[in-house]
């Protein structure tokens, strides 16, 4: 929807790839060492979602050399679900008994904006978009209106989401996911936490530049996608060709891969390949990690070998990440080489 | 980017009732409608009053013919209903094009039917509906009312609890400024659940009387539920169609205020920068203001934090200023989009809203609320506060045109 072109500055990002992935039955972030990066109260008493979302901001500003960003946006399509759980536990456990408030306040979906903006001292603009599988699209997409508003020169734009136990097993009953052992073509489940310094100007920082995202909300038929992607590409005078390499986050759902079958094999049959949701699992914010992936990429020209796909070309310059949620909610993200 | 954004059409549901006609005539009346819950399966019922909204599920689905077997949450059951009253009141009878969006808060989502789903799930063995934890998440609630009236253009859900439907509103009216949609659909949604209640009970801020905002002897807020939605549209749409609009949205802005996850900074930083952005971005100077829509949750902090926040914008003599949280109770994410409704109304008919049971100025702000319905008044510019957990303050103007 959006075409305003910004510069990702640094990145941070906690997330179940190859070398850090704990397996339980899902795609697990292995904690950090959190005493390392947050005094001893924090790390003590904030949840989970929150300590990370918080390192890996810290991560991403250092990366861009940034200390106090101008606003500050997170997606995250379930919020601190660890912390919503316990406090549901005690509740009705023991509905008329005295309760801790520290589970209840850490359950509200903002909380993980709120806390970095209490970190950082940050009195800026201050969101959060909890819109299923396209939590983190919009959240990006209101950078993406800051930024060219004028308003904001750095924004700090991040997605969070975790999977602990009790919901693991609620989501495998509904069916959404499957545990790691089972055959059923349904993904796995997984979680991750990605920060990203967005910018109006280069800096010498600079990983990649976003020039345009779109999203398709729903179901699409393969037809309409290739027609959608195409427009997309000429508004940016593209074409086909010109996408060296192509990020997907296949799943091995068999429903609901055929788009990525379709796109890869129809429409960029020479593109080098990355797909990562192997290691990291699907949630609803997945396609912030396609996003970095595609972002270390242009960076660094190579990315650890598990990601890989299908290499073609040794210098990528032109990325399109491509993320849907089992067929429902579809994102792309333009990326190049700056 | 300097097209104007107009409100057009509102629609409400609260505990003062359905529709714009009966919150007036519930708000004339001077009382609080938070008291005993009817509806809410709860443990503490004679404990804390609640403004609850006095139609069940069944109800709210007769209304909107929907099938009383259906899965909804009542999240999104009320949004429905407040939705349908907006579009109808805008007049817009056609069919919604694309280039329509929808924009709405929540802070619980579908969390009135999750907490009910879990607690058989996990603590009673298998006593369960599995369609109550696909509707639990706070996008849902957006998606189904998107489905319900059939809107096919730009959806999205903020959560920033009691600031939800109020930055929903702000979010709407820069993606018409910036040309990328020609008009909204934006407020917010949230239902009493056991969960915020005992959250806010935990927290020790809620009260067991009637909410006393802006009162020396307040104790606490008053939970309450509901809806508000209101249609935003732009300059040029409006020409093309040749509609009238009820009101412009003429200022907004969001801060933070970086202090506590849920208290408010003693001297009210995060509350001062959102009532001043929003009166720079609406170029208005604070004494242009007639009406100010507090967020006044009857709380010791904001009300203190608020107040003092209000005095450093507007100096000591303040404009005319009331919470209608001592109406309606304190809706959560949907708060900013009552809020905003009644201050369409507040500018459309010249009504100043009831702070009820004031009885006493808080002694460090010595200030004094508005206590009585007043109607008819010449009301041009109206400044509505909604502030929340996480330091989310977000303040709108909304003026005459």
């Amino acid at each position: 929807m959006l075409n305003k072109t910004l510069y990702i500055n640094g990145i941070g990002s906690i997330n179940a790839s190859p070398s850090t992935t704990t397996v339980s039955n899902h795609h697990r972030c292995v904690d950090p060492d959190y005493k390392k990066y947050l005094d001893a109260t924090a790390s003590r008493r904030l949840g989970r979602l929150i300590k990370m979302a918080l390192i890996a901001s810290k991560e991403c500003l250092k990366n861009a050399e940034i200390s106090v960003p101008d606003a500050i946006i997170t997606g995250t399509g379930l919020g601190c679900l660890a912390d919503t759980e316990k406090f549901l536990n005690n509740m009705l456990e023991n509905e008329t008994g005295v309760h801790s408030p520290t589970s209840f306040i850490q359950s509200t979906h903002n909380t993980i904006s709120g806390q970095i903006a209490i970190m950082l001292q940050c009195k800026g603009y201050n969101n959060t978009y909890s819109h299923r599988s396209l939590s983190f699209e919009r959240a990006l997409e209101d950078v993406q209106l800051l930024l060219a508003e004028g308003d904001a020169e750095n924004v700090l734009l991040g997605s969070a989401d975790e999977m602990p136990n009790n919901t693991h097993q609620i989501t495998q009953k509904i069916g959404l996911f499957r545990s790691l052992n089972s055959k059923k073509n349904t993904p796995i489940a997984g979680e991750g936490v990605h920060y990203f310094l967005c910018s109006n100007s280069q800096t010498g920082k600079t990983l990649a530049k976003l020039i345009g995202t779109e999203t398709i909300q729903g179901e699409t038929s393969n037809e309409d996608l290739k027609e959608i992607i195409l427009h997309f590409l000429s508004k940016h005078q593209l074409d086909l060709s010109e996408i060296d390499t192509l990020v997907l986050g296949a799943n091995e759902d068999a429903k609901t891969d055929n788009h990525y079958a379709f796109v890869m094999d129809q429409l960029f049959p020479a593109s080098s390949l990355l797909h990562f949701k192997h290691h990291t699992g699907e949630y609803f914010t997945a396609s912030a990690f396609g996003l970095v992936l595609a972002c270390q990429f242009l960076k660094d020209k190579v990315v650890p070998e598990q990601f890989i796909l299908k290499k073609q070309i040794q210098a990528p310059r032109t990325v399109l990440v491509y993320n849907h949620f089992k067929g429902v909610n579809h994102s792309l993200f333009l990326v190049q080489h700056v | 980017m300097s097209q104007k954004v107009y409100v057009t059409g509102i629609g409400i549901v609260s505990a003062m009732g359905l529709g714009v006609e009966a919150n007036l005539l519930s708000a004339q009346t001077g009382q609080t409608f938070a008291r005993k819950p009817l509806l809410l399966d709860t443990l503490l019922k004679n404990d804390f009053p609640l403004a609850e909204v006095p139609y069940s599920d069944t109800e709210l689905k007769y209304l909107l013919n929907l099938n009383k077997d259906s899965y909804f949450s009542r999240t999104s059951l009320m949004a429905m209903v407040a939705v349908k009253e907006a579009i109808l009141s805008a007049g817009l009878t056609k069919e919604l094009d694309n280039r329509t969006a929808l924009i709405s808060g929540t802070s619980v989502g579908g969390m009135d039917k999750g907490e009910n789903f879990f607690d058989g799930f996990i603590r009673k063995n298998g006593d369960f509906d599995l369609h109550h934890a696909l509707i639990h998440d706070c996008g849902e609630s957006t998606l189904a009312i998107a489905k319900h009236f059939n809107i096919n253009g730009y959806t999205s859900t903020i959560s920033t609890a009691c600031s939800s439907a109020a930055n929903a509103i702000m979010f709407a009216a820069r993606l018409i400024k910036a040309g990328k949609i020609d008009r909204a659909i934006a407020g917010g949604t949230d239902a009493l659940t056991r969960f915020t209640l005992n959250g806010f009970r935990s927290l020790m801020i809620l009260s067991d009387q009637p909410s006393q905002p802006f009162d020396q002897n307040r104790k606490g807020l008053n939970l309450g539920e509901g809806a508000g939605y209101v249609i935003l549209e732009s300059e040029e749409i409006l020409k093309k169609e040749n509609r009238k609009p009820l009101c412009e949205l003429s200022g907004y802005a969001n801060t933070c205020d970086a202090y506590h996850q849920t208290a408010s900074s003693p001297e009210g930083n995060g509350a001062r920068l959102a009532i001043n952005g929003a009166l720079k971005k609406a170029n208005l100077s604070p004494r242009e203001i007639d009406y100010i829509n507090t967020h006044g949750t009857g709380t010791p902090n904001n009300d203190l934090s608020e107040g003092l926040a209000m005095k450093s914008v507007f100096g000591e003599k303040l404009p005319s200023f009331s919470s209608t949280k001592s109406l309606t109770g304190h809706t959560l994410g949907a708060a900013g989009g009552i809020e905003a409704v009644l201050s369409t109304l507040s500018i459309q008919r010249g009504i100043i809203y009831p702070n009820v049971n004031f009885q006493q100025p808080i002694e460090e702000l010595g200030i004094i609320p508005a206590t009585e319905w007043e109607s008819g008044k010449s009301i041009k510019h109206v400044v509505s506060n909604s502030f929340g957990f996480g330091g989310n303050n977000t303040s709108l103007v909304f003026s005459a045109c």
